[in-house]
Formats: C-alpha cells, structure tokens, sequence
C-alpha cells in the first residue's frame, strides 16, 4: 500500500486530523459543567455520582450509535437509518426467540441483521456511487417498513432474567449500570481504531479527499463498506441493549433517534462534511446533550420542548464547528 | 412557567469528588447541598403519567387529576411522552424515580416494559398505580378500571333495543379484530344480547380498521344491500363516527339505530343532528380525579379492599372489583344534551 504520489498522505504525514482543539473539548467540558449546576441548583442532588450514574441508562444506545456516526460522517458520509435498523435488529432478535430459537443464537442473528443492514448501506454508497442521505434515507424507510411488517406491529416482551439484566440491572454498591462499561468499552475500542491504526487515517483521508485517497492506492470502496458495516454492528449492540432495558421488542423503538445521535457527533466537533472529528469530542457531545435533554425533563419541561433544544443544537454545533475552524490555528 | 416550590425534591446526599467531572464539579455539588434545604417543597408530589401528552383525551384526565390535587393538597405533575413512545415513557418513569416523587399515577403503554421500572419505584417506597391501561400485577398497587367491559356491552344494547326494538336483523362495525379491548366489547354485546334479547340476531362483523373512510365504504355497502338492517352496533369511536356518516349519506337518520362506542368531539356533530342519538364511553376527567384520590389514600396507607371501596370525592365511594383493582362506575352515555359538557 505504498503511495504512488507525493502529497498530503505520505505515511508519515498522515491526513491532517483535526481532533477537536483543546479550546473546543474546554467549551464543551465547561457547557456540560454549566447545565449540570443549574440542574443542581433546581434540584438538590441532581449532581450526585448516584444521579448521574443512573442518568446514564437512557443514553448508552444513543452514545454506541453516535461512536459509529463519528466514523460515518468523518468518512463524508451520513447515515439516517441507524434507528429504523436499530428496530429491525429488535424485532428479529424477538420473533426469532419468539418462534423458539435459543435466546443467544436469536441475539447473533439479530448481529448479523445490525451487520447486514449497515453493509447494504455501504455497498450502495461505495459500489453503486450514490449519496448516503439518499441511501440511508431510503433504507430508513425500508428497514423501519420491513421491522413494521415483520412483526405485524405486534410486541415481543417474554425475555428471560439474565437477558434483561443487561439493561436493567447495576454493580458496585447498585451504582453503575450494567451497560454503562460497554459504552466506555466500545468508545476507548474506537477510540484506538481511529486515532491509532491505518484504518482510521483512510477514514479521515476518504472524508476530506476522496480523489486524493484514491489516487495514493486506498481502496475507496472498501473502506466505506467497513464504515457502514461497523455502524450496522453498533446498531445491533444498542438493539439488544435497549431490547433489554425495555424487555420488549417492538417496530416503533427509538423513533427519530438519528437526529439526536447526529445532533451530538456534530456538538463533539466532528465536521458534518467530513474529513474532522473525532471520538472524545463525541463522548462530550453525548454527555452536554443527554444531561441537557435529562435535566430538562427532570425539571418539569415537556418533551416536546426537548426536541426543540436537540434541533436547537445541531444549528448551534454546525455553527460552532465554522466559528472553531476559522480560529488560528 | 417554574415554580420551584412543585419541583420534585429529592434527598440531599453528600457528594463526594468525582474524577471525571474535577475539582469544580465537586465544589458546586457541596455548595448546593446547602441551598437544599431551602428547595424542599411542601406537600407531596404526585406523578401523573399519561400515554401521551397532547391528546384531549388525556388532557382531559389531567384536569381531572389537577383538580383533585387541588382538592387534596397534593402536586400533580403531569407529564409524559410526545407520542406513542415505549422508550420515552420509560425513561420518563426512570427520571421520577431518580427526583424521588411520593407516588406514580399511569396509564401505561405497554403492559411489560414499564414493570422494570414501577417496581424499581416500588422498591424506593414510591406509591404506584395505573389507571385505564395496566402493567403487570406485580409492579403496582392498584388498577384503576374505567368502567367494566360486561357494563359497557349493556349499555351499548339497551340504546339500541329503545332505538330499534328487540328483534330484527343487526350488523356490527368493528375497528379491529384482534384488540384486547374491543374482543372484549364485542363479547360483552354479544353475551347482553344472548341473555336479554335473543329476538336480535347479528348478522355479521365488518372491519373498519379504524379508518373513517374505509368504514364509511364498507356500512354503505352493507346497507345498500341489505336494507332490512335495524341497526349498527359499533365497538370504536372511529367505526361510530364513520357508520354515521354512512347513514347520513343514504339519507337514512332515523331509520338506522346506531349505538356503540363513541368519542365527543368526533361524535358532537352526529349527536347533534340527530343521526347518533347516544353514545356511550367514560368519563376522562373522572378517571383522572378517581387515579388521583386513590393516589391520596396509598400515600396516607389508608387504601384497603378489606373495606370494599375507596372514597373519591365527588364521585363518591369507588367499589374495589378485585383485590388489586377498582372500578370507576357506570359508563357515561353522551346525549344531545350533556355533549356540549365534554371536550376530548
């Protein structure tokens, strides 16, 4: 895999990465500071380790999801089907258990199903050559249709005790959620995979110049295809997950869930044209946005105001992304 | 729109340093450990939880629930998810019981998902109960039944034998045939009819699937071709709204007897005209203000089917139907005269 050409992607001058400056991760860490002291303030205990802790249980899936969306967007891409896959997996993960396959052999299948669907997506962005929006898009409707017509709009809810354990349950002193190590698990894993190996460079240079990738001898195509199939695996880990918080599988799960898992890699600085971003801006993106969406609800603000404040920030994270590039460097 | 004195309270713990957050975080935590005790509200905070917010229906419960708060000294918090989401109710659920609220008032959306999380409250002593949709057994205290499906069914045939006769040829209009809640209509009609007018025969059950265009289609054919029907005997607001405006298309108002299950505001214009002369449901407002004195009698640990009843202010004394479930009362029939009393 030596480059043909003398450019930008020499080996040893990898693409240029811009990880979120340290002003950016300081912004966001004081922002995160900032709505959990007035929700302290509101309500006394808001900021306990306990609280906190807890609160954590309603953003796990919605942290896995944006871990990968980090990848997707980086690489230029997008992908709008992560939630209507995310139900699909649920509901074939349920009926498959539901018609009597074993309960870890109906949790694989659903993995191939999460796998399946994020390839499908990538096959049809790198080998097809069409636009992800258009894609996912379409695969949006078509998963979230398929779960709908699969399950008959029925609900799956039978699971047995050690499988609702993973999202239900807690360790050490009944503190931390079961799931809450699997996220940081998953984000130090990525972490390693985008900052640490050629593979997470070709994600950075595909995003920021593809015709260059391609003329340094990277396989364009094959590298999207790996994006889209790791943000199909997530998928399957936030679907069994949530199956086991909520002990049911149902079609509808985790409706409109793309936009706040976008909303969040786009507050953690990652570019929304590609080729920036990175795993810890994403991290602090989840955090201010699901404290802020918690805290919100906790005081006594009616959901439907929670969804103004995500569309709210998706403006104000691009908008803060043009502000920070413009900085000198 | 904040008043601080209704925000849910919870118990103040000492917070110790945590490394993710720093030194800054550990320092705000103390310093509002102070400014707590001020913040602790009077009275207790009731969580009233309903499948969603926006629809009328349940806003109308809310004002039932808001006015036996008043009534009772007691915070009614109203809130619950946008639409029909599982997820959303839960985690509205999991965040009551975080803030510590004394009881949870709830109509749940899915009778297993939401047990995980009323028995987690249970275990912290928070007083739970449902009302109208119910959750697995365990995982509260106490159902709230709106009005029994045997009362319902009688109802519905009683209106039809004053509007039609007890004998004849009937057809029934349903918007599903797998629903719990209509089955059991349907059921309860059908046995009424058995034991008091077995001259009434049924000829058979159309499906409208709960699409007033598509019901309007399927009741005018129907009774285009056969036109020694009586009467239509609906089992869902919209088969009642849509047998309707079959009925007034044909231009048979008065002809065609129509009892069933029906909805105010989508009925109101129907009633009005004459064509649905009653229909029968329940009322929101009561279910909402019964929820909420039964809420009151757990929390004071008065609540007890040994007695055989609840006392609910104006509604009087509730009659405990089982040991973990009370019934609202008679069904509520709408007529051309009290319509305009009703709003969802």
């Amino acid at each position: 895999m030596s480059p043909t050409i003398v450019g930008p992607l020499t080996p040893t001058e990898a693409p240029r990465r811009r990880r979120p400056s340290l002003t950016r991760t300081m912004v966001l860490f004081l922002l995160l500071l900032a709505e959990l002291t007035v929700f302290n303030l509101l309500l006394p205990g808001y900021m306990s380790p306990g609280s906190l802790l807890d609160t954590s249980r309603t953003f796990v899936e919605t942290g896995i999801l944006a871990l990968g969306m980090t990848f997707v967007i980086i690489s230029g891409g997008i992908d709008l089907s992560v939630a209507s896959l995310l139900a699909l997996v649920s509901v074939v993960m349920g009926l498959s258990f539901q018609a009597g396959l074993p309960l870890p052999a109906a949790m694989l299948l659903g993995l191939a199903t999460g796998i399946g669907g994020g390839l499908l997506n990538g096959a049809a962005v790198a080998y097809l050559g069409l636009h992800p929006f258009v894609v996912t898009l379409a695969t949006m409707a078509i998963y979230r249709g398929a779960a709908y017509a699969i399950s008959n709009a029925a609900a799956v809810s039978d699971f047995p005790p050690w499988f609702t354990t993973i999202g239900q349950s807690y360790f050490i002193n009944g503190l931390v959620p079961t799931q809450l190590p699997i996220l940081l698990v998953a984000a130090i894993a990525l972490w390693l995979l985008l900052s640490r190996t050629s593979f997470g460079r070709r994600v950075y240079s595909v995003g920021a110049n593809e015709l260059a990738t391609r003329f340094s001898g990277v396989s364009v195509e094959r590298t999207k295809l790996a994006i889209y199939g790791l943000m199909g695996g997530l998928v399957a880990v936030a679907a069994i997950i949530q199956t086991a918080r909520l002990s049911t599988a149902r079609a509808n799960a985790s409706m409109g869930l793309e936009l706040p898992v976008i909303a969040m890699v786009v507050l953690g600085g990652t570019r929304i044209t590609g080729g920036a971003g990175g795993i810890l801006g994403t991290l602090l993106g989840v955090l201010v946005l699901a404290y802020l969406q918690d805290g919100l609800a906790s005081v006594g603000v009616r959901n439907d105001w929670g969804l103004v404040v995500v569309g709210a920030f998706l403006i104000l994270g691009v908008l803060a992304n043009e502000l920070f590039r413009k900085s000198p460097r | 729109m904040l008043n601080f004195n209704e925000l849910p309270t919870r118990l103040c713990r000492p917070t110790r340093r945590q490394t993710l957050r720093g030194i800054g975080a550990g320092l705000l935590a103390s310093a509002s450990t102070l400014l707590s005790h001020s913040a602790l509200a009077e009275g207790s905070t009731v969580a009233f939880v309903p499948k969603f917010t926006s629809d009328p229906y349940f806003v109308s419960a809310n004002h039932g629930a808001q006015e036996a708060g008043k009534a009772l000294g007691l915070t009614v918090h109203y809130n619950g998810p946008v639409d029909a989401d599982v997820a959303g109710q839960v985690d509205i659920v999991d965040r009551l019981v975080r803030s510590g609220v004394s009881a949870i008032s709830i109509c749940a959306l899915d009778p297993t998902a939401l047990a995980p999380s009323l028995l987690r409250a249970r275990r912290k002593g928070i007083k739970v109960n449902t009302w109208d949709a119910d959750v697995t057994p365990n995982a509260r205290e106490v159902f709230l039944n709106q009005a029994s499906y045997s009362a319902i069914g009688n109802a519905i045939v009683d209106i039809m034998a004053k509007g039609a006769g007890t004998s004849g040829d009937f057809v029934m209009v349903t918007g599903s045939l797998t629903a719990s809640n209509m089955l059991a209509w349907m059921k309860a009609i059908k046995d009424t009819i058995a034991a008091k007018y077995p001259g009434m025969v049924i000829k058979t059950t159309l499906l409208g699937e709960q699409d007033i265009q598509k019901g309007t289609d399927i009741t005018l054919n129907y009774l285009r071709s056969h036109p020694e029907t009586k009467g239509v005997f609906t089992v869902d607001g919209v088969a009642e709204v849509s047998v309707a405006e079959a009925v007034k298309q044909l231009g048979l108002s008065g002809k065609i007897t129509i009892a069933g299950i029906g909805v105010p505001n989508s009925i109101r214009p129907y009633i009005k005209s004459g064509i649905v002369k009653e229909a029968v449901l329940w009322s929101p407002v009561d279910i909402g203000y019964a929820a909420i004195y039964i809420t009151k009698a757990q929390l004071d640990g008065t609540l007890d089917p040994a007695k055989g009843s609840v006392a609910a202010g104006r509604l009087g004394n509730l009659k405990f139907t089982a040991k973990d479930e009370i019934l609202l009362g008679p069904p509520l029939i709408f007529t051309q005269a009290n319509i305009e009393n009703y709003h969802f």
